[in-house]
């Protein structure tokens, strides 16, 4: 029985939805089912965004169970098999959502909120923020993307194909490195940056 | 001075740093629970918001009573041509498709013109000087239902354009850091998301993250110290 969760959140304008949608449509090329739901709310700029996606499916040799079957495209608390963050702060606020086992890619690279920049509140210490999120999961992968991208690409547009990599390797995805990379393909342009930025995700997850 | 705030991208106006709104429940709050609090106090200015979504939604029915009953107001109304919020959808007044697709508009400055609105200003929005001139004239004019309509597509659709269709050229802005007096016009008070802090062994600077820029030139005409550079690269013809 295939049962894989995967919550991927962010601020609005990183492209966690169309991370979502890729992640969705190589499953539905490679034939397992699929369930998601988004929140996109105020989120054009700078709101917070949440793209569940859940795979389901009866691998060969396996039987049907209903009970493992989603029934909702939300993801329970302490159900996410995998969460890739693209933001420190959203990390901690997704944080109910992981479990002991679960495995969280972090990019580690904080948009500082108006709030904090007309100093009515604190960012928090980055520390502080993995100290918390450590009491969740042992799993934490934490790595600059942002940073990797713009020395890598010279641009902040590959950001989510190097952590589609990364979430890849270290995950047991269920859909097969071609199939994402194939709708890579379909959905954006300039798909030879976008190939090398997957593997290069790749990459540097092994060597961490 | 009463906020009338009503649901759309410009709620998000309502937290810090603008605070621009008294009051957010639903769509079209703004004109219709403005227009019951304007009967307790009255003499008292009232500055309403709307979307040109919100307002083909149900904003009609609100600003016919309130020219009907000569309700003294302003009204802006925010044509950003998309139901920007929920993901850009066309709205009645989508002038063309992010494809280049033409469609039908809706003339607003006719439709209010219908209803007997008097005063009809309209105003690019961009262009934060003029907007400001624009609403203050319309708040001193004193006298029944006064229009601003702030015409402007969103930025967000044209950027879309642009990359599907490449313009005659690209336009970038930067900030040049030794003009840069680091007087936070822009980073607190202007709040852009696209303009980012960065800091350098004891310094510190501003500078714009062009994955998040929009383009839209406002922060050019904002800084007071010309700091933020506008540079436009034309494509070779031919």
């Amino acid at each position: 029985m295939i049962k894989y969760d995967i919550l991927i959140c962010g601020i609005g304008g990183q492209g966690a939805i169309s991370l979502g949608t890729v992640l969705k449509l190589a499953a539905i090329n490679e034939g397992i089912m699929v369930f998601g739901a988004e929140r996109r709310g105020g989120a054009q700029r700078e709101g917070v965004v949440t793209s569940n996606v859940r795979y389901r499916g009866i691998e060969d040799g396996s039987e049907y169970d209903e009970r493992e079957m989603a029934t909702s495209g939300l993801i329970p608390t302490a159900g996410a098999d995998m969460m890739i963050a693209m933001e420190p702060l959203e990390a901690l606020r997704h944080a109910r959502y992981l479990n002991k086992d679960s495995i969280a890619i972090i990019n580690d690279f904080p948009l500082i909120p108006v709030s904090v920049r007309i100093g009515e509140q604190e960012y928090p210490e980055r520390e502080v923020i993995y100290q918390r999120l450590r009491e969740f999961t042992r799993n934490l992968h934490i790595f600059n993307i942002d940073d990797i991208s713009k020395e890598s690409f010279n641009s902040l547009q590959q950001v989510n194909t190097i952590s589609l990599g990364i979430a890849s390797s270290l995950g047991k995805l269920p859909v097969s490195d071609d199939s994402l990379l194939f709708t890579i393909k379909n959905q954006f342009p300039d798909f030879q940056t976008n190939k090398r930025a997957f593997y290069l995700g790749k990459e540097i997850a092994q060597g961490n | 001075m009463i906020f009338a705030g009503d649901i759309g991208c410009y709620t998000l106006s309502c937290l810090p740093p603008f605070r621009a709104f008294d009051w957010v429940t639903c769509m079209n709050c703004g004109v219709g629970i403005g227009q019951g609090i304007l009967q307790k106090i009255e003499g008292e200015d009232m500055l309403a918001y709307v979307g040109d979504s919100t307002f083909f939604h149900s904003g009609l029915p609100n600003l016919i009573n309130a020219v009907e009953q000569g309700v003294n107001m302003v009204l802006v109304i925010l044509d950003n041509k998309w139901v920007a919020m929920t993901g850009h959808q066309p709205s009645p007044t989508t002038v063309s498709t992010t494809r280049g697709e033409k469609l039908k508009p809706v003339d607003i400055k006719g439709l209010l013109k219908s209803i007997g609105v008097q005063y009809i200003r309209t105003v690019n929005p961009h262009n934060i000087k003029a907007s400001i001139v624009a609403i203050k004239d319309a708040i001193r004019a004193k006298e029944g239902v006064r229009v601003v309509i702030a015409d402007q597509e969103c930025a967000l659709q044209q950027e879309r354009r642009a990359k599907l269709y490449p313009t005659e050229y690209d336009v970038y802005y930067q900030i040049d850091p030794e003009r840069c007096q680091k007087c936070n016009e822009c980073y607190v008070e202007f709040g852009c998301p696209a303009i980012r802090r960065v800091d350098v062994d004891d310094d510190f600077h501003y500078y714009i993250e062009e994955a998040a820029c929009i383009h839209c030139g406002a922060c050019h005409d904002l800084c007071l110290n010309s700091a933020i550079l506008r540079t436009e690269i034309h494509r070779l013809t031919g």
